[in-house]
């Protein structure tokens, strides 16, 4: 079920958030519990048994290492839990392109899976995977109750597309969890703001990237426009998507850690992958970079430990090339900023964002790919070569067509509109009619985002294919 | 308005419209048809075991809840607005108005299609007339993009382009050029069709390309019914409804139409005013979509007869060239089938003419 889904805002989520509030303390987390099963099993009927497994699995784990902590079979038993979280991943992700990339060098034919992906997979295996970890490491008790961490994999606003919450964050709440009018309010704004980001403005930049992409009529121009309007459509579809999660779990008394910091004001991309999506690349440094050494290491396995977190990062996001490559640029990048660019970079902010803004673009471009050949056609035709109009008729209809949307998203996408509003709360004089303005915006945004998903249908999440 | 009392208010409040939206939904009379998309609306999906398994009632269900959803009408028409007078978007789900027309972009020129239709022509050219040696004409209706667009800098295929490429595919076919007769005022400002009433030129062209005679002489009424075109419920804006008007004579009210479907015909008037009351008004003219259709002319001074191969257009044109012919017979090969056309229509003598649409020829697989 999507978020951005009449179903789920006018059926599901009223009838929900009844249940929950009306339910004694001690039946919330199995309101919880089987709601977010009922959210999944919309989307993924079949699927339902496997997130299940996946919690079964991580719940005796969990009581497992935890029961034989200090000996070598605590060991034993988080290897067996991280492989059996990988192995499911791998086996509904990765396989069919693992077995085709291993046909593409050997000739022998082995016969693809042609599993569907089971809707969030890459977000709850990560979830198991550093709760058991944790447990191992004793940093958290393991969890005795299945609701509980049923609650803590499955809780239906992080579900499919994040953010990756750790156990250790939200363990207290899972049992102990407080509501408030304060928090309700927080959270149903940041859920309305999110929700507009994905229709209002991710929906409609997605709009001409579809034309993009059906265009017979391309220019160089217009690649770029593309490109710019592609980053803006990924950035508002999941940051959107982080923003409603958030403001779920803060309605039902959850605080989900920040997935966003307005990554395009990134003064080099070291600091941009500080600011997007940031529980994944936390994920990574805490259980892949830092346990290889990090970068108090010599200089080559540095370089190393690099590479694969970024071949990882890449490959978690599709089980492509391009995505491996798009992980690698990166790599790439940031290597050349920590070797020459630190100092260059911290003499002008212009200069910063001059750097940061076109590869970001680019490495947009590689990740919306279809095909290795198609990022490098696209990156190719970026800069004139196989192309010979700088601007097509196309173009300029769909920069003046998209003109105003274009804007207000690279508005959006900057702190400008919040450093505003906080100004604006500080007037103590207009703080009632600014409070009576809030409430009315927040109306009209659902009204608006109700009128966009009656009339239209293009509507899918982008991080549903991780 | 305090902080505390806006903290209680905003939570209270939205819960109270997501379930007011809920109870109204319940409440709110399921609607079998969208008169102004002129088309089925979802109904309650039936829960099953295995609708339930397989995904399908939760996909129809999603349907459902869209086609049903409370002032549907007007929060599409909200949206429609949004996207003109505040994102200034040059074109919504791909229509747009320029100077109170209601329009749809027709962008690129498909040539597969073009040559999907041209391969449907040249079949019926070899398999019915190239023995007969009938040259064919080809009539070419612009959308009203072709009018609309350059004034506007909006996008259009390549007319000229089209044209010249149909010319191109089919030497055998002799082309009649209908632009100059026609203007974006010879369309109806909410539908895609052209007005009967500006078509005279249009005929005069037909007729000339075929030698024949034809009458000007008919008398302008309209229907009472108002007429919401296509583009009317596909865009959600809001417009006036325009007026069917159209042409008669004595000819006209004296001619029948055979019309032959499943096996089957039945005659009727050249007119149905049964129709102008239906869900489109425009199949007032014979009837609407039919596969074959035959004009008779009680009244005709020749035994000439006209083989008329057209999409939905040809319905409001074909009564003008009565007067010039005994028999005026319509094939849609959207409904019958290229290769049965030699079991129903005999080609002996007969004048041929293709008329179609830009918007059929570039969206052509709906052709059999």
């Amino acid at each position: 079920m999507l978020f951005s889904s009449i179903t789920f805002l006018y059926f599901y989520l009223p009838l929900v958030l009844c249940c929950y509030f009306i339910a004694p303390k001690a039946y919330k987390n199995g309101v919880l519990f089987f709601s977010s099963l009922v959210f999944y099993g919309w989307g993924e009927p079949k699927y339902v048994l496997l997130m299940l497994c996946a919690i079964a699995l991580g719940y005796s784990f969990g009581l497992l290492i935890e029961h034989f902590q200090g000996t070598a079979w605590a060991k034993w038993f988080l290897i067996l839990s991280v492989t059996s979280s990988l192995c499911i991943l791998g086996v509904f992700k990765y396989a069919d392109f693992f077995i085709t990339t291993f046909r593409s060098i050997f000739p022998v034919s082995i016969g693809l899976l042609r599993l569907s992906l089971p809707i969030g997979i890459s977000f709850y295996t990560f979830q198991i995977m550093s709760y058991t970890i944790d447990v191992y490491h004793q940093k958290v008790p393991a969890q005795h109750n299945f609701i509980s961490l049923g609650i803590y994999i499955c809780l239906f606003p992080q579900l499919i597309a994040g953010p990756i919450v750790r156990y250790a964050d939200i363990s207290y709440q899972l049992e102990h969890r407080t509501h408030s009018f304060a928090q309700a309010e927080t959270g149903a704004t940041r859920f309305l703001i999110g929700l507009s980001k994905k229709v209002l403005l991710a929906n409609q930049l997605g709009e001409l990237c579809n034309q993009f992409h059906m265009s017979t009529d391309k220019s160089v121009l217009y690649y770029w426009l593309y490109a710019l309007a592609f980053a803006l459509h990924l950035y508002f579809d999941f940051s959107g998507y982080s923003d409603m999660a958030i403001g779920l779990g803060a309605i039902l008394g959850f605080q989900f850690p920040e997935n966003f910091r307005y990554p395009f004001v990134a003064r080099s991309i070291t600091d941009f992958w500080r600011r997007w999506h940031i529980s994944l690349g936390t994920w990574f440094r805490d259980y892949v970079y830092i346990p290889l050494g990090g970068n108090r290491c010599s200089r080559v396995k540095w370089v190393r430990n690099l590479f694969v977190v970024w071949f990882l990062t890449g490959l978690w996001h599709g089980a492509a090339w391009n995505f491996i490559i798009w992980g690698l640029f990166f790599a790439l990048l940031l290597l050349f900023e920590k070797a020459f660019l630190h100092n260059i970079l911290s003499r002008s902010r212009v200069l910063c964002h001059l750097y940061v803004l076109p590869l970001l673009l680019l490495s947009f471009v590689i990740f919306d790919a279809s095909s290795l050949s198609d990022a490098f056609t696209s990156i190719c035709c970026m800069f004139g070569f196989g192309l010979q109009e700088l601007l097509s008729v196309e173009c300029i209809y769909y920069v003046k067509s998209y003109g105003v949307l274009l804007i207000l998203g690279v508005i959006a996408a900057t702190p400008f509109p919040q450093i505003v509003y906080q100004k604006m709360r500080q007037s103590t004089k207009l703080r009632p009619l600014f409070n009576l303005l809030e409430v009315l915006a927040c109306f009209t945004l659902l009204l608006l985002v109700t009128a966009f998903l009656v009339d239209g249908s293009f509507n899918p999440f982008l991080y549903f294919r991780f | 308005m305090r902080d505390t009392t806006k903290q209680k208010l905003l939570p209270l409040l939205l819960l109270c419209a997501l379930l007011g939206v809920l109870l109204g939904f319940l409440l709110h009379k399921t609607n079998s048809f969208s008169d102004t998309e002129r088309r089925a609306l979802m109904q309650a999906p039936t829960l099953s075991f295995d609708s339930l398994l397989s995904g399908s009632f939760m996909s129809d269900f999603e349907n459902y809840a869209l086609d049903q959803f409370p002032k549907r009408e007007q929060l599409r028409t909200l949206s429609t607005q949004f996207a003109f007078q505040v994102l200034h978007k040059s074109d919504h789900h791909g229509l747009y108005v320029s100077d109170g027309q209601i329009s749809k972009l027709e962008y690129p020129l498909r040539y597969p299609m073009l040559d999907y239709a041209t391969n449907r022509f040249s079949f019926l050219y070899e398999s019915y007339l190239k023995e007969k040696a009938i040259v064919p004409r080809l009539a070419i209706i612009p959308d009203k993009n072709y009018y609309l667009a350059p004034m506007q800098q909006r996008l259009a295929m390549d007319y000229d382009q089209l044209f010249s490429y149909l010319q191109e595919q089919l030497p055998f076919f002799q082309p009649i050029d209908l632009t100059d007769d026609l203007s974006i005022d010879a369309y109806y400002e909410t539908d895609s069709h052209w007005k009967q009433t500006e078509l005279l030129p249009v005929a005069s062209t037909i007729a000339e390309a075929f030698s024949v005679p034809l009458s000007n002489s008919y008398e302008k009424k309209a229907l009472n019914t108002p007429f919401y075109g296509v583009y009317y419920g596909q865009s959600a804006m809001p417009h006036a409804p325009d007026t069917i008007w159209y042409l008669t004579n004595d000819t006209l009210t004296a001619a029948t139409v055979t019309h032959f479907s499943n096996q089957a015909s039945h005659e009727k008037a050249v007119y149905d005013f049964d129709k102008a009351n239906g869900k489109d008004p425009y199949d007032f003219f014979l009837s609407g979509a039919t596969p074959l259709a035959t004009i008779h002319n009680p009244h005709a001074t020749n035994n000439r007869r006209l083989i008329l191969f057209r999409d939905s257009f040809g319905s409001s044109l074909a009564p003008l060239l009565v007067s010039s012919y005994a028999e005026v017979t319509l094939v849609d090969l959207r409904y019958l089938p290229s290769a049965e056309v030699g079991n129903y229509v005999d080609f002996t003598d007969a004048d041929v003419l293709f008329l179609y649409s830009t918007t059929l020829l570039n969206n052509s697989r709906a052709l059999r």
